[in-house]
């Protein structure tokens, strides 16, 4: 997927995304980071043709994404939400089951293979033995991974995830951020996702995309982009950055700056 | 048998009780084994009379009260607001208004009459959708604004009413529920739209379902939004209008039987509507059988009986949302 100089604004007066350009490499994961308020969320809204961009153009497979017809986008990128809200009473089989949404004809579908695509994306999440229960009886980690498995039955090459590990303990977002690892490493899934932490970020993506006050400011493999420089500067805070024999690179939080952030 | 399963038995059990009840009872009596013979072989006089009066009376009565709760599940799903009601919100008061001026100016045109109901919903639906619109819809902002609508809609129904002794019988029909003097023609009229609007709001349930959910999770699975929010509101503004048009002004309908109809069935879209239709037919049917037995032979209209039961049951319910929304 590439972004052509994008602009974005929600109100028509203040620009959150200032003329974004970029790409997303198949096959790989991608990390968006970045600041508070620095338009990270909102670019993943226009990559996944939720936002409508002022100017510019994401495209995919050679066609900008508002040109798709929502069914025919929703066969080729599936998004996890942060926020998420559904009835109390819903069951976790029939939230995942509207994964298969986007195969719905007038004369109903393939029923087999909707099933065997949600009983894959169950099996994925590790939710199986939960299917019958309705999903306000799950754990705030069981929750998650019942939109994951939503997104999953979609059976997209590409999925979008804006901030999956918010809400969860560390144990739970660990577990979740293997579990995507898993999806890219072993169903070729291209993931996008919005991540908060820097060491999660580095650990877990082929590619970082940095972005500060609606620009991405840096892009590439992580040992390029993260540096203590690069930190002072998007984040304004200091930091040591090391290689450590078992975590790899790591970033370590030594002292803020005064904040001169907009 | 599940939870789900007994509902609709018993709903069905108790729709069919009421049905016969109600063409049983009244100033004619006859038993049930008179009825039916004299339904179908048409000889009966007393049975004629009651086929004649009675008869279209309760298919109105049933075709109002699934329209109207069928409506209020439409409106709650789009609104994603379990205060949403056509009758609350001013959007059946718009249709009557209408209805109104329309009986007045052209009282030939009847069959029509629906149609220009519906014209008057969509315009109050419209207000009451831009006014409270603030990038999302609070629940109970829309709320206010709907009663506003309402009140504006309803005062300017009344003042036209009001213009002095000019004040005709085919115009108050339209404004009051009373399902007194309704005919075969009414009942033809309210069968074609009320019917339609039905058949539709099933084929939309899918999309009902996926609206309960947030816009974009929605539109992330294909879901042209704003179309389906469209299509589903125009439904639901028909049968408010239909039902308005032939039965006249009922609150609160479209509140109280989908809150209990979810906590019988579920908010599954593919069981809440057609329960409710179910229920709401049940429970219109018995205000109008009730209203013109218990006084006999002065009458209570349905509408009255029905704000005295929803006026209450709309405290209730604001005050359970406003606990759903102060803590988050």
């Amino acid at each position: 997927m590439e972004i052509h100089n994008v602009v974005f604004s929600y109100d028509k007066k203040t620009d959150q995304l200032k003329g974004v350009s970029g790409s997303v490499p198949k096959g790989k994961i991608t990390t968006i980071i970045g600041p508070n308020g620095c338009g990270k969320s909102t670019l993943l809204g226009v990559m996944s043709g939720n936002h409508l961009p002022g100017g510019g153009q994401a495209v995919l497979d050679g066609k900008a994404i508002h040109h798709y017809k929502p069914k025919e986008l929703a066969r080729k990128l599936a998004v996890v939400h942060q926020q998420n809200g559904a009835p109390s009473d819903m069951t976790v089989e029939r939230l995942v089951a509207y994964g298969r949404m986007p195969y719905r004809t007038m004369f109903g579908g393939d029923r087999e293979e909707d099933e065997r695509a949600v009983d894959w994306a169950l099996s994925c999440t590790n939710l199986e033995a939960k299917r019958k229960l309705p999903i306000d009886r799950l754990s705030g980690g069981e929750r998650q991974r019942v939109w994951v498995a939503m997104a999953l039955a979609q059976k997209t090459p590409i999925l979008f995830l804006d901030e999956p590990t918010t809400y969860l303990d560390i144990y739970y977002q660990l577990e979740m951020l293997e579990f995507i690892r898993e999806l890219n490493r072993k169903h070729g899934l291209t993931i996008v996702m919005v991540l908060h932490d820097i060491n999660q970020a580095i650990r877990y993506s082929d590619k970082i995309i940095v972005m500060k006050d609606g620009r991405i400011v840096a892009a590439g493999e992580p040992e390029d982009v993260i540096t203590e420089r690069a930190i002072r500067e998007i984040y304004g805070v200091e930091a040591i950055v090391r290689r450590e024999p078992e975590a790899g690179l790591h970033v370590i939080l030594t002292g803020i700056r005064p904040l001169v952030r907009p | 048998m599940t939870r789900k399963g007994w509902s609709f038995v018993v709903v069905i059990l108790l729709l069919l009780a009421a049905i016969v009840l109600s063409m049983a009872i009244g100033s004619i009596k006859v038993g049930f084994a008179e009825l039916i013979r004299g339904l179908l072989t048409g000889t009966n006089e007393k049975v004629e009379v009651i086929r004649d009066l009675r008869l279209p009376r309760l298919i109105v009565a049933l075709f109002v009260g699934a329209s109207l709760a069928v409506s209020g599940v439409l409106l709650q799903a789009v609104m994603r607001n379990p205060l949403a009601d056509a009758g609350v919100i001013g959007i059946s008061s718009g249709a009557g208004l209408i209805s109104l001026l329309f009986v007045t100016l052209f009282p030939t045109l009847f069959f029509w009459l629906p149609f220009f109901a519906f014209l008057g919903g969509v315009f109050a639906c419209f207000l009451v959708y831009s006014l409270s619109w603030k990038s999302g819809l609070s629940p109970l902002r829309l709320v206010l604004v709907g009663i506003a609508v309402n009140a504006t809609f309803t005062g300017l129904g009344q003042s036209f009413n009001y213009r002095g002794s000019y004040a005709v019988t085919s115009v108050n029909q339209a404004t009051t529920s009373i399902f007194t003097l309704k005919t075969w023609t009414d009942v033809q009229t309210m069968l074609i739209y009320g019917t339609a609007g039905l058949v539709l709001a099933m084929l939309l349930s899918s999309w009902c379902n996926l609206l309960a959910m947030q816009d974009k999770t929605a539109r992330n699975l294909g879901l042209h939004v704003h179309r389906a929010r469209l299509l589903v509101s125009a439904v639901a503004v028909l049968l408010a209008a239909v039902a308005t048009a032939i039965g006249g002004l009922i609150a609160f309908v479209g509140l109280l039987v989908p809150h209990i109809a979810r906590s019988l069935v579920g908010s599954n879209h593919r069981t809440l509507i057609p329960f409710s239709a179910l229920s709401g037919a049940l429970l219109i049917l018995t205000a109008d059988t009730l209203g013109r037995t218990v006084l006999a032979p002065t009458e209570i209209p349905a509408s009255i009986i029905m704000t005295v039961i929803g006026g209450p049951f709309l405290i209730f319910l604001l005050r359970r949302s406003a606990h759903m929304h102060g803590d988050s």
